[in-house]
């Protein structure tokens, strides 16, 4: 599930803080506080159900005004603060609160209205996530009242970028020399981190402003939601190996071709195009089908897995391994090429597949953004790891594909 | 036979419009609507046309909202090939096409110090050949009118839709320079597409300027051998919509009433992407470059490339009230240089019901019957009618004709029908944009009793003309309404 806060009363807090960057950086930015707790990148995730009506309160710690503004929102009403040139703003030590109720279920973003050319280089951008009400489901596994909308798992990819001299004047009180026609972006963030950091657990203490992962974990046949979102002022393409996905809507609108016919003019894709304030859902799913092995390395007499790839059961491993002593070792591999298995390992390798899954590298096909201030690999990046259902006690639920 | 036939229309419509005053009508009530015309069934009319636009290419100095100046290069509109009354303008001058007219002809005078061109992508042109540099290298897409010169460039059957304008030679620098401009036909009167209806329309140029490119060109400077060489390091500081970047204190542009479909004409004329982003609200995309998406997409954003054209439907609920919607680049291009402000690529649009004029206005007074500050009596006053065309100025001001000229002011033209089976073909004018037409008719003038014909048909500058589709008898009077505001 994704990690967020729901209300639907959110007392929100602009305020300064640091973010750390898988290359030892340390960079000052503007964020928001879910009420008196450190300021977050990005802002706190709201996950609310389709019909709540949203009070959220924003109280500004920040030298400068600040807002909030809500795409594809309807009926939203600020009161308090000042008229801003988008939305009504809090000024410094101000607060200003506003209101609206979610009617349509989808993925959204919420960002600054004040200046926010800087103030969301800055930090100030979040999700907001409204789940359909589905009768008889308390908890839908769902993105959108239609079936075909259905997920297993759900992630999110709030993809952004920083220019960290900005963020240097601006910690230096030297506002009057930020010029944002001159941003040039070193830093790429997925949820709030640069990779590889975006595959540490949610909450570690040595990441106090950044809370979220971004880390898909799934087994083979599962239907994955990815929930993406183009949270700086750069478009990304999110490209995710080891199959294609399906969007589902672009803006919390199914791609349907009438009103009740589901997202039936999804398209198939490899790499989401991911544009500033829009966001994304997509159905991505992995058996490993059509690989032409066995990926479990079966023999023809042992059972399907579930969701197996039948065709290619008991079909031999196309490849003689080298030993050992001929490779060198990710800290992904298991010691086995077979998913669910694994094999020996010299002394300190591996180690960290211990579910023996397998991986795929999820990142910006904009290949210069999978960097930390040009330290290859980070930046835009994590693995997804799929994680094979457990030998023991496993449940011979075959589904052809 | 038509000669007559049009003095008798002329004769009709006085009559009916002395029995009803526009005048008493106005008084009710905003919504009400203003009676102009009425007329009885007569004959011809002839459709289809080749425009023919006079652009001139020239330099004109914007000043940015931050104080700065900023010599641009664009185009002016002159009335014919032997004058230059029209005015530099950036983005240059909106060419906007009836349903009729089929054929495009730019006539090109070029008052630049290097050679421009007109390319239209999207629409077949008679084409040209591209020219060359001396050492070879290709300059233009097409031919081009030198400095001083002139050129013709032509577009035999422009397609419905949005499209852009630009120079065609040069055009890494030219086009950031400013040499663009929309160029819209319609597929029918208030018609975008077939099928695609609208009330009200907005065509919005997203550019950019980078002054120092600019500053540098004004001076000679860029070339090369020169301090800037060439556009590889643009740079632009300056984010506008429709030449204007947004400063505290800009008013909402007034978009539509709740209820009517608001075309958004959205087009790039900047280098890089821009994404105009509806706040409050959606809008449903339905074209790129001029042809129909296969499904409309609802959406707040528009990934919009540099010179592609989108259109999106805006409609505002009747029951969500009067609203003012925030449309700004998520690219994020919302600063004036480093002005602390907001600023850039935001406006306001206002969505409400504006109030019925009950005067008008003194901008209208200056531009019809001069600066003043004394006018003859019985001039200016709303209810005056000093060009003694029958309508008064108040009611000249809301139809926008012209109460300097008899000829000008609202009536049905011809009635004809072309083909008898087809219907009655109802011709109007002179119409404005920005205005909404309705078509009504009767069988029997003292019944009282008037069907609607057509509903808000957004003004088209000039005349217009709309189908009764029904059988010709029995016979009937026709009236046009203006819907207020």
């Amino acid at each position: 599930m994704i990690d967020g806060i729901s209300g639907p009363v959110f007392t929100l807090t602009a305020k300064e803080g640091h973010v750390s960057t898988a290359d030892g950086g340390s960079v000052h930015f503007w964020g928001l506080a879910n009420g008196s707790a450190l300021a977050q990148y990005p802002a706190p995730t709201l996950i609310v159900p389709q019909g709540t009506t949203l009070q959220i309160t924003l109280n500004n710690e920040l030298p400068v005004p600040v807002s909030l503004v809500f795409p594809g929102q309807a009926g939203v009403t600020a009161t308090g603060g000042s008229q801003g040139a988008i939305t009504r703003e809090a000024a410094p030590a101000g607060s200003v609160t506003y209101s609206f109720t979610a009617s349509q279920p989808g993925t959204y973003t919420y960002h600054s209205g004040t200046r926010p050319d800087l103030q969301v280089e800055m930090g100030i951008v979040g999700a907001l996530i409204v789940r359909p009400v589905v009768e008889g489901m308390e908890m839908p596994m769902q993105a959108y009242a239609h079936p075909d909308t259905t997920f297993d798992h759900e992630f999110l990819f709030l993809l952004t970028e920083m220019d960290d001299s900005i963020h240097a004047l601006v910690e230096q009180n030297r506002l009057a020399e930020v010029d944002t026609t001159r941003r040039f972006p070193v830093y790429w963030f997925m949820n709030g981190r640069t990779g590889p950091d975006t595959m540490v657990a949610t909450n570690v203490w040595w990441l106090p402003s950044q809370p979220y992962d971004c880390m898909p974990m799934f087994h083979p046949g599962q239907r994955v939601l990815m929930r993406v979102i183009g949270g700086g002022s750069d478009p990304h393409p999110l490209h995710h190996h080891g199959n294609n996905s399906t969007i589902l809507a672009r803006n919390g609108r199914l791609l349907a071709s009438a009103p009740s016919s589901g997202p039936d003019l999804g398209e198939s894709v490899f790499t989401i195009q991911s544009v500033p304030g829009e966001t994304v859902d997509a159905i991505f799913s992995w058996t490993g089908e059509k690989l032409g092995w066995d990926i479990y390395g079966h023999k023809p007499e042992d059972p399907l897995e579930p969701f197996e790839y039948a065709p290619d059961h008991g079909k031999p491993f196309p490849v003689t391994l080298p030993v050992n002593e001929r490779l060198t070792f990710g800290q992904h591999y298991s010691g086995s090429p077979f998913l669910g298995s694994a094999g020996p390992l010299p002394p300190g390798q591996g180690g960290f597949n211990p579910a023996n899954g397998y991986m795929y590298m999820w990142h910006s096909h904009n290949e210069k953004e999978i960097v930390n201030n040009d330290l290859f690999p980070g930046g835009m990046m994590t693995m997804a790891m799929i994680i094979p259902y457990p030998h023991t006690n496993m449940t011979m639920s075959v589904q052809a594909p | 036979m038509k000669k007559t036939t049009t003095l008798a229309t002329f004769r009709c419509l006085r009559m009916l419009y002395r029995l009803q005053p526009a005048r008493c009508v106005l008084t009710k009530a905003r919504t009400t609507l203003l009676v102009f015309s009425a007329c009885l069934l007569t004959a011809g009319i002839g459709l289809g046309a080749q425009v023919d636009i006079y652009l001139r290419a020239g330099t004109t100095t914007l000043t940015m909202a931050d104080g700065r100046p900023v010599v641009m290069w664009g185009f002016a509109q002159d009335s014919g090939p032997l004058v230059q009354d029209g005015t530099v303008t950036v983005p240059g001058p909106s060419i906007a096409l009836g349903p009729d007219a089929q054929g495009l002809v730019i006539h090109l005078k070029n008052t630049l110090p290097e050679p421009v061109s007109v390319v239209i992508p999207g629409q077949f042109a008679v084409q040209g050949n591209p020219e060359r540099n001396p050492d070879g290298r290709a300059r233009s897409f097409t031919h081009e009118a030198p400095p001083g010169g002139t050129a013709d460039y032509t577009w035999p059957n422009v397609q419905p839709g949005t499209y852009v304008y630009h120079s065609g030679s040069h055009p890494a620098l030219q086009v950031q320079m400013g040499l663009y401009g929309a160029l819209t036909r319609l597929s029918g009167f208030g018609e975008a597409y077939p099928g695609v209806r609208f009330e009200r329309e907005m065509t919005l140029l997203w550019g950019e300027v980078d002054p120092d490119l600019h500053d540098a060109v004004a001076a000679d400077d860029y070339g090369p051998d020169k301090t800037v060489t060439s556009t590889l390091k643009y740079r632009p500081q300056y984010f506008l919509i429709n030449g204007v970047s947004y400063t505290n204190g800009l008013l909402p542009t007034f978009a539509g009433r709740p209820g009517d479909r608001i075309l958004l004409r959205l087009i790039n004329v900047g280098l890089d992407y821009r994404i105009p982003t509806l706040n409050g609200g959606y809008f449903s995309l339905l074209s790129e470059d001029g042809s129909l998406l296969p499904f409309p997409r609802e959406t707040y954003t528009a990934m919009l490339s540099p010179l592609k054209t989108m259109d999106a439907l805006f409609t505002v609920s009747p029951s969500d009230g009067p609203q003012t919607f925030a449309l700004y680049d998520r690219r994020l291009g919302l600063v004036n240089a480093m002005a602390a402000g907001a600023g850039g690529m935001l406006t306001h649009l206002d969505v409400s019901t504006p109030a019925c004029p009950v005067d008008v206005s003194a901008d209208w007074i200056i531009a019809n019957f001069g600066p003043g500050p004394v006018y003859p009596p019985g001039t200016t006053g709303p209810q005056d009618d000093p060009d003694a065309d029958g309508v008064v100025n108040l009611d000249e001001y809301i139809s926008g004709t012209k109460p300097a000229d008899p000829l000008s002011y609202l009536r049905i033209t011809a009635l004809s029908p072309p083909d008898p089976l087809a219907g009655t073909v109802i011709t109007f004018g002179d119409t404005a944009a920005g205005r909404l037409y309705n078509v009504e008719s009767c069988t029997n003038l003292l019944s009282g009793t008037w069907d609607t014909v057509h509903t808000n048909i957004a003004g088209f500058a000039g005349a217009m003309w709309l189908t009764d589709a029904r059988p010709l008898v029995p016979e009937r009077f026709y009236r046009i309404k203006l819907a207020c505001p």
